[in-house]
């Protein structure tokens, strides 16, 4: 795909890259100092090296709590739910060649929803919740997938329709689920797991949800030039001898582990999926080698610094799929107004 | 026509006036006027036999004031829990048309024929606008404290006319609150448990200092730790009062005492993240009781028992003559006229009571 140099902005991608590392250094650093506790930046360094090197513990066992089992998982959640979603978006996008996209068109999203409101409406425990969000999420893109294979002309046509399908379908389950929820707690719950939140985030969630999503990264991360070859569009890409259908299944396996990985741990959180990537192509053009990275390090970045939003901004949460779209629509239509993006 | 004709005349119209008048209130059924939480006043027929309850909570005054025979369609909750149903099963067969808050089934509601809907403003509303049953409102919002509960009591009271189970139930309400302030009054400051009301399943949505619980917390003698979040701002609908609150904020708290609604304290106590709580730590984490209702709502019953509940969980020391079996088994029967066997009441306060919303929907 040629680069349109009259759009977007297109810095130097290397420059760009060292400083989104930086910036999401910095961002992380300050997401650890910050929080509803006001603990002393001196103490959260001290408490946090006392992890590897031998420090006399001088603060109580709640601060070391607060930084260990709270704000450092959440941290992480943060990083891999953003960048996760961000490149399966990105990914996606350049698969079905649509800006309008995002990791939950299969209906991952659609999935999880039914199976949290299941899991809360029988067991209301959160690692059921989360399961049965995973499960649901990779059975909806499963039953996606299987239907789009019943008529084999068009697979990218046939694969979003198949997912507006089974979309609608989950969703009504959900509705339905909502509906005869006990109104008074259950349906709450199920309402609150839908906006979304890192507020549930701990370690054991990390131990077993990072290594998948950061392997489905690094994966898409690797393919990325394979991604060009398809935005070519089917024929090109099968008169220069690849095999698109398997790239296709590779990139849609990937992005739904992610999605479902990154659904249950945070709830459905929309948004960064569908924009990040925009926002990674009005810097860097949309040759998806160079976007991709940056839409991973945007994602984490941007997500980091809404979820501190969302914890210490007031006394209680805001949900935070209410301050992605809060904070992200103003700034995506600033930058589209200001640089008309390549797509 | 002279004016003996014209007398004449005037007579005897009057006279058929008078008869006329006289079938017409002969004929239409006795009225009287009632005034709602609101203060809108409301034409009734009177005796009033058929009432439809749309409020969440309220339905328990129905066995409070005696009035379960003046009801003709009640709440899904009310329908669905497992105490109810123990001692009144025939609540089953009365229609609940109102599901969930804004959700009405007008047709089911106008089978029922209930002479008079009393519900919150949104429900209220949708039933004025599309029949003709007359509607008293309620005012339930969740900063709803004891004095408002005492005039909710009272206007049903007047509703059914059942005054003197009122009273009786409001003296119940009076008596208990004091004696639970007579013991924990004096207990100083820096004695007093904080105590964190962490709901759902991730224990973290609470009520916060502006709603009811603030002053049930106060009763029993605790620190209600959420005092300063505000959360009574929805009046009605999904979120009644509710909030999710951080993680870290909780673990801040540091709570003596930590009640759930779900799940069970032994997975907190297994839980690494609550670990540094004193609450783990001295295994103070209790699953809240549930009655006909659960306990964390501001209903008649949980007025009553919750607070002493909390009192004696916090500070057993304090409450050694109060045997809460018994107090629950005394209220219920007493007050509702339900008599509670030992293991109903243990498992009321163990919380293993529950609403069942599933598979209670529609006439049996």
């Amino acid at each position: 795909m040629q680069s349109n140099k009259e759009t977007g902005i297109h810095l130097n991608p290397v420059k760009l890259q060292v400083f989104l590392v930086l910036l999401l250094l910095g961002v992380s650093v300050a997401a650890l100092m910050a929080g509803q506790l006001r603990i002393h930046p001196y103490e959260v360094v001290r408490i946090l090296l006392s992890g590897i090197f031998p420090i006399e513990k001088t603060w109580s066992p709640t601060l070391e709590s607060v930084l260990f089992d709270v704000r450092l998982p959440r941290l992480l959640a943060g990083l891999l739910v953003g960048a996760g979603l961000s490149v399966s978006g990105a990914a996606f996008q350049g698969l079905f060649r649509n800006p309008l996209v995002s990791p939950h068109i299969l209906g991952v999203s659609a999935g999880a929803g039914l199976g949290a409101a299941l899991a809360i409406l029988f067991f209301g425990k959160i690692f059921m919740v989360q399961l049965f969000s995973f499960l649901f999420g990779l059975l909806a893109v499963l039953m996606t997938y299987s239907l789009s294979r019943v008529y084999r002309t068009t697979p990218v046509l046939m694969l979003v329709l198949s997912g507006m399908i089974v979309g609608a379908l989950f969703s009504a389950a959900t509705s339905l689920l909502k509906y005869i929820a006990d109104p008074v707690n259950q349906m709450p719950s199920i309402v609150f797991w839908m906006l979304g939140s890192l507020n549930n985030a701990s370690n054991k969630d990390m131990i077993i949800a990072g290594p998948v999503m950061l392997a489905g990264i690094t994966v898409l991360l690797l393919i990325r030039w394979r991604i060009n070859l398809l935005a070519m569009g089917e024929e090109e890409a099968r008169s220069l001898g690849i095999d698109t259908g398997r790239i296709r299944a590779v990139i849609i396996v990937c992005a739904t582990i992610i999605a479902a990985s990154a659904v249950s741990i945070s709830g459905i959180i929309g948004w960064i999926g569908l924009v990040i990537p925009h926002i990674g192509r009005i810097l860097v053009g949309p040759d998806n080698k160079k976007l991709l990275p940056v839409a991973t390090l945007i994602g984490a970045i941007y997500l980091v610094v809404v979820d501190t939003i969302a914890r210490t901004a007031i006394e209680s949460e805001i949900p935070i799929g209410i301050l992605t779209a809060i904070v992200g629509a103003p700034i995506f239509a600033y930058l589209l107004r200001k640089n008309r993006s390549g797509w | 026509m002279n004016s003996r004709t014209t007398v004449n005349f005037i007579v005897t119209i009057v006279f058929i006036f008078t008869i006329l008048a006289g079938q017409a209130v002969a004929k239409s059924p006795a009225v009287r006027t009632i005034s709602d939480m609101t203060g809108r006043q409301i034409t009734v027929p009177d005796p009033l036999t058929r009432v439809a309850l749309f409020g969440g909570p309220t339905g328990q005054i129905a066995y409070i004031l005696g009035a379960r025979n003046q009801l003709c369609a009640v709440t899904s909750t009310l329908r669905g829990s497992d105490l109810v149903l123990a001692f009144d099963p025939s609540i089953q067969k009365l229609p609940a048309p109102r599901s969930t808050s804004g959700h009405v089934n007008i047709e089911e509601l106008l089978l029922a024929d209930p002479q008079l809907v009393i519900a919150g403003t949104f429900d209220g509303t949708i039933v004025e606008k599309k029949t003709r049953i007359p509607v008293a409102y309620t005012e339930s919002n969740m900063n709803h404290g004891l004095d408002l509960l005492k005039r909710e009591m009272r206007f049903y009271a007047d509703v059914f006319q059942k005054q003197a189970r009122a009273e009786k139930y409001i003296a119940y309400l009076e008596k208990t609150i004091s004696f639970i302030k007579s013991r924990t009054k004096d207990i100083p400051q820096s004695e007093r448990k904080t105590l964190f009301n962490g709901y759902g399943p991730n224990h973290l949505v609470t009520l916060g200092g502006d709603t009811f619980m603030h002053e049930r917390i106060e009763i029993a003698g605790c620190i209600d730790t959420a005092a300063a979040v505000n959360s009574a701002g929805v009046k009605e609908g999904l979120h009644s009062g509710l909030i999710e609150i951080s993680m870290e904020k909780a673990l801040g708290w540091n709570p003596d005492i930590l009640v759930i609604d779900s799940g069970d304290p032994n997975e907190v106590y297994k839980d690494p993240k609550w670990k540094s709580i004193k609450a783990v730590q001295n295994k103070k984490v209790y699953k809240q009781p549930v009655g006909v209702f659960i306990w964390d709502r501001p209903t008649a019953e949980a007025a009553v028992l919750h607070p002493l509940w909390l009192a004696k969980t916090a500070y057993p020391e304090r409450f050694k003559d109060v045997n809460l079996v018994k107090e629950v088994q005394r209220f219920y029967r007493e007050i509702m006229g339900f008599n509670l066997t030992r293991d109903l009441a243990e498992a009321v306060l163990a919380g293993k009571l529950g609403i069942r919303f599933v598979g209670n929907s529609g006439r049996k």
